[in-house]
């Protein structure tokens, strides 16, 4: 499991735009994170976390939306795009669960008496969950390489760049220490790199 | 010495609460609420006070002084303003409420609601070389212009939102033809305002101003903290009002429908105001009379609306101002404390500390606004309020060194109590919703699992449901409430603290008190 990069300090008295960028620049490093594992199908827990990371860089944008340049908003399109992708695998890996569950609760019990209606309707039950819980793990794996297509897309075209530029316009306010001089790149934030 | 003390206004159209802790030069709001009564309502046609409207007033007095017992006010002043000034039986109602509630309302002159309204407005802000500060009330616009901070020139003219919508008969959507009119009118009435010498501010107090800011941010898409209303946005505001009835404005956008229906009026009150003054714009306080009743109690005693009236009428606006902890430090920031977001341009270099409590506390509001439409069952209001909650955690999280550690981390795990409740009701739904589409869609074969997953999610979702009513009834909601008041609170400190810090010689260390907020 790797390690989250963590938010520089934020101070109460810094100014509002370099709490901005402490924040935004930490939650656009979550995504690229977890976004290692998103060409693994059998890492769903990471790929949830990596919705999770989307959707909270989402909600940060919308509480620094104030002091943001309007460059940004391709960015966000591409992050909801990502987010609807990543939502619709949840769902898949919940309704996944749900079905197991629904397997193990309806087994019938070891010497329970029952009549054979009641037998033979479960067993077509059965049956039904049994295929259901392929069809769904086939479309579980269409949509993780959606989702791996989408997310490569966006790493190709760079599409986060304005952002990345947009928080190193916040930290050109003064501050202590001096700032770095060049916008990180894709890489920079990359877990790979 | 810090005190606890509430004011309480009975405008036209609603009776509204302020708690403060203040000490005469900073102040804190710890309540704010309101309640629609309506108490104008036939007052501009048939000239009297209704005794149903009377017994909604004392009904929200009673109500709202509860409020302020409760965050220990030390005193409850109320005041009431143009309805009152032109009812033909405000003694009646002056006698009810003393005798309903225990407290005698004063009737506030025009002029000394000007100049309470100016004191409340300019708290705190650095003022330019000349302001113009307006309260658009239900029944009257107060204007005061200033400066250099002196008060140069104030009036009370009868032009508020309820009475020019009763008086022109806009209806509802406004027409046409009676717009116009009192478009017409309004150029000849604001004539009346001096133009001494060119203002370069205009701040703008009251609930129909406060309602038309949120209106705008839906419309035009802007950040929840935005305070300024452009020229443009009143005219896309009253594009979209004039073309739909007030029932659609308030449910689309989130208003009051009593608001709604008398937005029109107030925007175009506005839009010729701010033409008048030949100005771009307006900067919306959410501050204002309550705030300087409370300044003024605080500052002068029993003595408060004489002290108040000797400020403007000597001149001391001035010395109110440089009572205010400006020092920035040392640092470059300043410290003292605002009850808004500043005007986006400034904000990027606000302490964070300064901005957050608002983030935070209208995060808290918008989700709270959800409330009864999810308790009531709506899906949709059901989703809007997990994702407010889950948008307050991330708030919390982010801005969780602003406050002490134990207040935010309560809030915190009050916020996630509520989306994991809000997110069973929500994720049932959805499962539910691609369930069915699956069972109309699927081969025969999968019918039967299809059914049986449909039967547990149900029984989940009933289950769900039930959890998420508790969450959203009564005590919990209650401590919610409490939960949030307490990070005031606890942001109250920070910025007295900063003051006190400020007004110290550097080499004098913090107190043990001080260090443990610290």
């Amino acid at each position: 499991m790797p390690e989250i990069i963590p938010s520089r300090a934020l101070r109460p008295d810094m100014p509002f735009a370099l709490a901005a960028h402490e924040a935004l620049a930490s939650h656009l490093a979550a995504v690229y994170v977890w976004a290692v594992f998103l060409p693994q199908p059998d890492r769903a827990h990471e790929h949830h976390q990596m919705r999770i990371a989307a959707k909270r860089l989402r909600y940060a944008l919308d509480a620094f939306a104030a002091i943001l340049p309007a460059e940004i908003a391709p960015c966000l399109d591409d992050l909801k795009a990502l987010q609807a992708a990543l939502g619709t695998l949840h769902d898949l890996d919940a309704l996944f669960v749900s079905i197991e569950d629904a397997m193990i609760q309806g087994k019938p019990e070891p010497g329970n008496r029952r009549n054979e209606a009641d037998r033979a309707r479960k067993a077509r039950r059965r049956h039904s969950l049994d295929t259901l819980l392929g069809a769904i793990a086939a479309e579980r794996d269409a949509q993780q390489r959606r989702s791996l297509a989408l997310w490569q897309d966006i790493a190709a075209r760079d599409a986060f760049a304005p952002l990345r530029h947009a928080l190193h316009t916040l930290t050109a306010l003064p501050r202590d220490g001096a700032a770095d001089p060049t916008p990180p790149t894709a890489e920079d934030l990359s877990y790979e790199k | 010495m810090y005190q606890c003390l509430a004011a309480i206004d009975i405008g036209s159209n609603t009776v509204h609460l302020i708690v403060a802790a203040t000490d005469g030069a900073h102040l804190t709001v710890l309540a704010d609420e309101s309640i629609f009564v309506r108490l104008a309502d036939g007052v501009w046609s048939m000239g009297y006070i209704t005794e149903t409207r009377i017994r909604a007033t004392v009904d929200a007095i009673n109500h709202l002084a509860g409020v302020a017992h409760g965050f220990g006010a030390e005193r409850i002043i109320i005041v009431t303003t143009e309805v009152a000034r032109q009812a033909r039986n405000t003694s009646e109602l002056i006698s009810t409420v003393r005798v309903m509630c225990g407290i005698e309302p004063l009737v506030l002159s025009g002029l000394d609601e000007a100049t309470l309204t100016f004191h409340g407005v300019t708290h705190g802000r650095h003022l330019p070389s000349s302001v113009a500060v307006a309260d658009l009330g239900g029944g009257s616009l107060e204007v005061i212009i200033a400066e250099l901070s002196y008060g140069t020139w104030r009036t009370s003219l009868p032009l508020g939102s309820a009475f020019m919508h009763e008086r022109f008969a806009l209806g509802d959507p406004p027409l046409p033809e009676a717009v116009a009119l009192l478009r017409a009118y309004l150029t000849e009435t604001l004539a009346a305002i001096a133009q001494l010498s060119r203002v370069e501010e205009l701040l703008v107090s009251g609930g129909t101003v406060n309602a038309l800011m949120r209106l705008v941010q839906q419309i035009q898409g802007r950040a929840a903290g935005d305070r300024v209303l452009r020229r443009g946005d009143l005219d896309a505001a009253l594009a979209v009002m004039l073309a739909q009835p007030a029932e659609l404005v308030a449910a689309q956008y989130r208003l009051r429908l009593e608001r709604a229906r008398l937005l029109p009026a107030g925007t175009i009150v506005l839009a010729a105001l701010v033409d008048r003054l030949q100005l771009p714009g307006i900067l919306v306080s959410p501050a204002g009379i309550r705030e300087g009743i409370v300044l003024a109690a605080a500052e002068y005693g029993d003595d408060w609306l004489a002290g108040a009236r000797r400020g403007i009428d000597h001149g001391t606006f001035a010395d109110a101002q440089a009572a205010e902890p400006t020092d920035d430090g040392g640092d470059g920031h300043r410290r003292h404390h605002h009850h808004d977001h500043p005007p986006a341009a400034h904000l990027a270099m606000q302490p964070t500390a300064d901005v957050a409590w608002h983030l935070i506390h209208e995060q808290a509001q918008a989700m709270l606004h959800l409330r009864k439409d999810a308790l009531a069952g709506d899906g949709e209001a059901v989703h809007d309020m997990r994702v407010a909650a889950r948008k307050l955690r991330t708030l919390l999280e982010i801005f969780q060194p602003c406050f002490p550690a134990p207040a935010a981390r309560r809030l915190g795990r009050a916020a996630r109590k509520l989306a994991e409740a809000l997110g069973a009701v929500r994720d049932a739904d959805v499962a539910l919703e691609g369930l069915a589409t699956r069972l109309r869609e699927a081969d025969p074969e999968l019918a039967p699992g299809l059914r049986y997953l449909i039967k547990l999610r149900q029984a989940e979702r009933a289950s769900a449901r039930r959890t998420l009513r508790r969450a959203l009834r009564g005590e919990r909601i209650d401590q919610f409430h409490a939960l949030v008041a307490q990070l005031r609170l606890a942001d109250a400190q920070r910025v007295h603290l900063d003051a006190a810090r400020l007004s110290r010689p550097s080499e004098t260390p913090p107190t043990a008190e001080e260090a443990q907020h610290a």
